[in-house]
């Protein structure tokens, strides 16, 4: 998949078409375009709201006051600047909720993703590296699990280890190993075949010094790309999971916890569940733009890795 | 390799697949909890909980348990459902058709919207159609399924009152779960179109087309859009799991009478072989379809018999 989203055509340059597509400019796609600002934008305010949520929220995300619950946002009838975007069924404010939720979503996404790239990195470095009966078993593995229906996975596996957040952790690092160990491999695999691997090895480095400080720094770029990207993908798999009842455990902050305990409350108090989502929307959407950009600023490097080999 | 070893390779993949499935849903689901206890009446003694469990076959030892379940399920005999007291199979196999029905509209609508788009995208490129289509592709794979169905309720079955807001009926039912569901496989499949046809474009065998003065529309619909379709059927099949996952979703926000939304009901009361019956469904048409696919792939590149992608 990550061969074919590459949008450059390969032709020279100088065809003459009667298609506009080739002969648009494509030097702009470099710079820092409205997109991929936007993306840092809400991963500047998501990293804020997880570092602050006390000095920015309005109140306790956990104070309930039952007198005032469903009361809608602001703008509408009925509703206090108190609670700026209305509170839920049970008195609580949805936008401190929604900012203490931030913490859970972007810690619970970075720690699995780190466990799941570093092991899946690793991996696909050995595989790449060695070849053979490992090569063949990971990419195997890779492949079935990048096809399989995951959800179906987590959901089992959470419904019988029961709601935990080490338990949780662990599901989702096992989802976002096969996107690592697949680019990693692809680029080992040239990589090595490459002459300053060839001079690492005729000075005599081993195999563990090559693979840390010569393969590794030439897959960073890719796996900066497929990072993203990965956050995108488990914060939406969190979010499933919590809302179909086997995330989080009650009472952490969590958007997709919210939006399932809302959900009774759909017809008569939508902003219950609009807001978490629209959090958990926009965060995904500033993974996607910030991956995008980085890798249409990176291609170059990865196909200069690919094409050498 | 003739077409009866081809088969003979992929009925064995199948058979793999399938085991490699039934036996983690299998650990996994045994790992926690007396099921017995789930069946049995309020005020049941210790006499009639060892009764059910032998009833259930749960006093035997794991692994007896585990080759029973094996040979049961060769000869496409699952265990009893707990809770409903019948064949589990017989109980998914009743709601298979409403889950098939569902993903298979969502796919369709996916492929119908996306290849138009994705060409007009790559042929105005860096347009405002252009730009506006990708944005919204962009914001297609961010905005999670359960989130996209419950505000499509809000909007057009409560707010408007133009569509049911949940179960399953008429067409006027499925509109809004297949939408929803289509919304991710159209948004990559409309990206994925646009940067095929855009490599296609600048290949050499078109630039020769155009050379020889075939005009746009030929070179367009008669030599660039078959070789363009490749990677979009190779996605088509790697997004099927994804449809599943979401297919679960959907059936859960939508109240649609499908596999998915049993399984999840079944969770929740530990009624473990109607979900070993649902998992191990789900996994074999996920299998069966995707060596369909497979087999579509051979037929429209004859270069790639013979080798696995």
């Amino acid at each position: 998949m990550s061969h074919v989203d590459v949008s450059a055509p390969a032709g020279p340059a100088a065809v003459p078409t009667t298609f506009a597509a080739e002969t648009a400019p494509r030097s702009r796609r470099r710079r820092l375009t409205f997109k991929p600002a936007f993306g840092m934008v809400v991963g500047a305010a998501l990293l804020l709201a997880t570092l602050f949520p006390g000095q920015i929220a309005p109140s306790s995300p956990t104070d309930q006051r039952l007198a005032e619950r469903l009361r809608p946002p602001a703008w509408m009838d009925g509703g206090t600047t108190g609670h700026l975007l209305g509170t839920d069924s049970l008195g609580r404010d949805v936008c401190s909720r929604v900012i203490y939720g931030a913490r859970t979503t972007f810690l619970v996404a970075l720690v699995s993703s780190l466990i799941g790239g570093i092991g899946g990195t690793g991996l696909g470095l050995l595989a790449g590296y060695h070849g053979g009966v490992l090569d063949e078993l990971v990419r195997k593995l890779v492949d079935m699990q990048l096809a399989f229906p995951y959800l179906l996975l987590a959901i089992s596996a959470m419904a019988v280890a029961g709601r935990s957040l080490p338990i949780l952790i662990v599901v989702l690092a096992l989802s976002s190993w096969p996107a690592f160990a697949r680019i990693v491999r692809g680029e080992v695999m040239s990589l090595r075949e490459r002459q300053f691997i060839e001079g690492a090895r005729a000075i005599g480095c081993d195999d563990r010094r090559i693979l840390l400080a010569h393969v590794l720094p030439g897959v960073s770029a890719s796996l900066c790309v497929v990072w993203s990207f990965d956050l995108a993908r488990i914060v939406v798999l969190e979010s499933s999971l919590s809302f179909l009842g086997l995330g989080v455990q009650p009472p952490t902050p969590s958007w997709g916890m919210d939006l399932s305990e809302s959900r009774q409350f759909l017809q008569i108090a939508y902003w219950t569940v609009l807001f978490p989502g629209l959090a958990i929307s926009l965060v995904v959407l500033a993974a996607n733009l910030v991956g995008d950009w980085v890798r249409d600023v990176l291609d170059p490097i990865v196909k200069r890795n690919r094409a050498a080999a | 390799m003739g077409w009866l070893g081809e088969a003979g390779r992929a009925l064995g993949h199948l058979l793999v697949v399938m085991l490699g499935t039934a036996s983690l849903v299998f650990v996994v689901l045994r790992l926690t909890g007396d099921p017995a206890m789930m069946v049995a009446p309020p005020g049941a003694t210790l006499d009639d909980l060892a009764a059910i469990r032998r009833e259930l076959g749960l006093d035997h030892s794991i692994g007896v348990q585990y080759v029973e379940f094996l040979r049961k399920l060769a000869v496409g005999d699952l265990a009893d459902s707990f809770r409903y007291r019948r064949p589990a199979l017989e109980i998914v196999s009743e709601r298979a058709m409403a889950t098939v029905q569902l993903a298979l509209v969502a796919q369709l609508l996916a492929i119908a919207v996306a290849i138009p788009l994705g060409v007009i995208a790559a042929i105005r490129r860096d347009s405002w159609l252009d730009g506006t289509l990708t944005g919204l592709a962009t914001l297609g794979q961010s905005i999670p399924h359960f989130w996209l169905g419950l505000m499509a309720i809000v909007v057009f079955a409560v707010h408007l009152g133009w569509l049911p807001t949940s179960g399953r009926g008429g067409w006027l039912h499925l509109v809004l779960p297949a939408i929803t569901l289509s919304s991710y496989s159209m948004a990559s499949l409309t990206r994925l179109m646009r940067s095929s046809v855009l490599e296609v474009l600048g290949s050499d065998y078109i630039r020769t087309a155009r050379a020889k003065g075939l005009g746009a529309g030929l070179v367009l619909f008669k030599h660039a859009l078959k070789n363009a379709m490749i990677p979009v059927v190779t996605l088509t099949g790697l997004q099927l799991g994804v449809l599943l996952s979401g297919a679960v979703i959907v059936e859960t926000v939508f109240a649609w009478p499908g596999v998915g939304r049993l399984i999840i009901e079944a969770i929740h009361t530990r009624d473990y072989p109607l979900v070993q019956a649902g998992v191990v469904l789900m996994a074999l048409l996920f299998v069966v379809v995707n060596q369909g696919v497979d087999l579509c792939y051979r037929w429209l590149d004859p270069r790639m018999a013979g080798r696995r992608g």
